[in-house]
Order: C-alpha cells, then structure tokens, then sequence
C-alpha cells in the first residue's frame, strides 16, 4: 500500500495497552473505575519521539491486528483528536508510515519550527492523548 | 497517649479567654466527608464528621486548649472527629498528622467538652492519610526506569510531595471543598503525579523537591489544551474552582 500523504481527520487510530497484571515494568497503562470503566492514563503513550498507532480502517477494523499479546486491551481515537491537542509552540499530527508487516503503521508526531521536542511537550502530547483516548477492548487474561 | 474505648465528654464551664466561636455550622456533605476549621490563632485545623448529614448547633475554640461541641441530639453517635496540626508547634507536639481518632486519642493536654455525651466512632482513614500512603508506595515500584525514561523517585522527593499535598488537601478543605481521592502515580521527573478527573477536565500536579507544577487538560473551541504552569499556594483554590467549575 502506499503512503496516504495526508490522513483524513476522521481516520479512527488504534493503539495497544497492556493488561495491568503484566505490567511490572511500566506504570499502569490504565485504571480501572469501580464501575468498570477504564481510565487511560498517559502511560499508555510511553514510547519515543514518534508514537505507533494503527489506522483502524487499512486494517478493516480489525483491532486484534494491533495487539501485541492476546491480553492486550485496544484504545481508540481519532486523527482528530491528535490534531486538535494544543500545546504551546508545537503542533501535533499522525503520519502514515506503513511498515513491511503492517501496512496500518502510523505515528504521532510533535512538531515545532522553533525549537526541539522537549519532554516536557512529550509529556503534554501524551496527557492530551490520554484525555482523548477511549477504550475499545479491555485488557484481559 | 492513646486510651481506647468509647469516649464520653461533659459540659463544664470553661474561661472564655482568647475563645473563637463558629456557630450554626452545617454539615451537607455525604457520608465520610469531613467539615474542617481552622482556627488560625492557633494553627490548629480541626475536621469533623459524620455518618449521616447532620449540623452542630455551636463549635467553640477556646486557645489554647479548650473545645466545645455541641453537636444535635439526633447526631449523637455517628459523629467523629480528627484533629490535625498544620505547623509544628511546642505546645501542641501530640497533635499531629497521626493523631487522628476518636475523642479519646487526644489526651489530657487538649480537653474536649461537649453538651451531649457523645460516642465516638474509629475515625475512618482520611484522604491525608490515604494520599501520604500511596505515595509512600511510589518508592517501591520496580519499573524499568531506564526503559521508560522516568527518574527514580527519592525519599526526599516524596516527603516534599506528602507535605505539599498535606498542604493543598487542607487549604482546600478549609474553603469547603471535598477532595474525590486523586489518581496518584511516579512523576517522569521522579516524585509524584497526582492526576483528578471531573467531566471532561483534567488537573495534574507533578511534585518532586522543590518543583511542584500542575498540568490542565480541557476542551475549548474544538481543541484540547494543555497548559503547565508552576504550583503557587496562592492558586491552590483558583486551580480546584477551575477543575470542578467546567
């Protein structure tokens, strides 16, 4: 497939999350409310400069493309909600980046004309992100 | 220090010496929520609560060591109380952070009358106590810190964060706010992350020593900003108004 050069803002992303039971390592990617209700937390976005998502649609939906272990839960967002985070000084944007096995890859990106990625933006990107992101599987064992 | 048991109090006349009364006070909050006074002469903060909404009729001060409540006939029972230090204070060494309980666990140096026999119940743990243990927690997390790019939290960092918070939870408390238990993790810059949630606002404050800022998420026009600003005392309460008044 080729690059698509410019993604709709509708294009539904998807990105895992691991199941807090096996996540030692990192903190937790989410929180479960007593309700049931999953809680994103900026974990979930932990990652380099450029964060992998899917593109929901090249991979027809199908959400367990884009999981890494079958405990793994699926957040959802749109290229919209990426693009609509304000942090001061930069823009925010996906990209798609198909990769040889997966043609879905995209990542988001911190832009800025005036100055390096700090991480501090990165920490700004991955808590709009979070307050963005919804939870379309639950991690489970 | 401590006695157990049910507590009894007895009306007795006191001096009414350097007295700060507050009357009519009026509890409306749900169940486990405290109402909380200062009384700034003293530095003292005292909490009270209930099982059930209820009022007291009179709260007197007395300074240095006199209490008085008069708490209502159908309230008697169900009320418990926490009294908390906010400043060190020679006078005043039992009553700290951990004295919390029932009437009984403050002691002969600090005298509580009342009208009404009262029976108090085990104070149950208040949000300073769940906050400054969770944070206590933070220091045993095995991350892969290098993996992740988080500093390490240190003692040191977290003190900073337990006092602080201690700090907040009280100043806001005393404007009568009731404080939902926050969602507290490691801070990326090591101490704590302490993260509430109301509607579609987020507030964050990143506490490490001698840094505290705080983080609001919220939707505006179509966009969802973040903005970062330095924690101030002073903004304490501007910054709660702002999450809860989205």
């Amino acid at each position: 497939m080729d690059k698509i050069d410019n993604l709709d803002n509708d294009e539904k992303l998807y990105r895992w999350i691991i199941l807090n039971e096996l996540n030692e390592k990192t903190p937790p990617h989410y929180i479960e409310e007593p309700s049931g209700e999953i809680d994103i937390q900026p974990e979930a976005f932990l990652g380099g400069e450029r964060l992998s998502v899917d593109i929901a649609r090249i991979n027809c939906y199908k959400s367990e493309k884009t999981k890494r272990y079958p405990t793994d839960g699926i957040i959802c967002f749109t290229v919209k909600d990426v693009r609509s985070i304000s942090i001061r000084d930069y823009t925010t944007n996906v990209e798609h980046e198909p990769l040889p096995n997966n043609k879905a890859h995209a990542e988001i990106v911190l832009e800025s004309d005036s100055k390096n990625v700090t991480r501090s933006a990165r920490k700004k990107l991955r808590r709009g992100l979070a307050s963005k992101a919804i939870c379309k599987i639950k991690p489970s064992k | 220090m401590r006695s157990s048991g049910a507590s009894q109090t007895t009306s007795k006349n006191v001096s009414s010496d350097h007295r700060n009364t507050f009357s009519d006070i009026v509890v409306n909050t749900d169940e486990d929520i405290f109402l909380k006074f200062l009384a700034r002469s003293t530095n003292i903060a005292f909490l009270f609560g209930h099982n059930n909404v209820g009022s007291f009729r009179k709260l007197v001060i007395f300074n240095p060591d006199r209490l008085i409540i008069d708490i209502n006939e159908n309230d008697i029972g169900s009320a418990y109380i926490n009294v908390t230090s906010r400043y060190t204070h020679p006078q005043w060494d039992i009553i700290s952070e951990d004295m919390k309980g029932d009437i009984n666990s403050i002691d002969s140096d600090f005298k509580i009358y009342s009208k009404n026999t009262v029976t108090v119940n085990p104070v149950r743990s208040s949000i300073h106590r769940i906050i400054s243990d969770q944070i206590d927690e933070l220091l045993h997390k095995d991350y892969d810190w290098n993996s992740i790019g988080y500093e390490e939290p240190s003692e040191r960092d977290l003190n900073y964060a337990k006092d602080s918070m201690s700090d907040f939870i009280t100043t806001i408390s005393l404007k009568g706010y009731t404080l939902p238990l926050p969602y507290i993790s490691n801070g990326e810059d090591g101490g704590a992350t302490i993260k509430w949630s109301v509607g579609e606002r987020i507030l964050y404050f990143d506490i490490k020593y001698k840094s505290k800022t705080f983080t609001k998420v919220w939707n505006q026009n179509q966009e969802t900003l973040v903005e970062t600003y330095k924690l101030h005392k002073n903004l304490y309460t501007e910054i709660w108004e702002w999450l809860n008044n989205g």
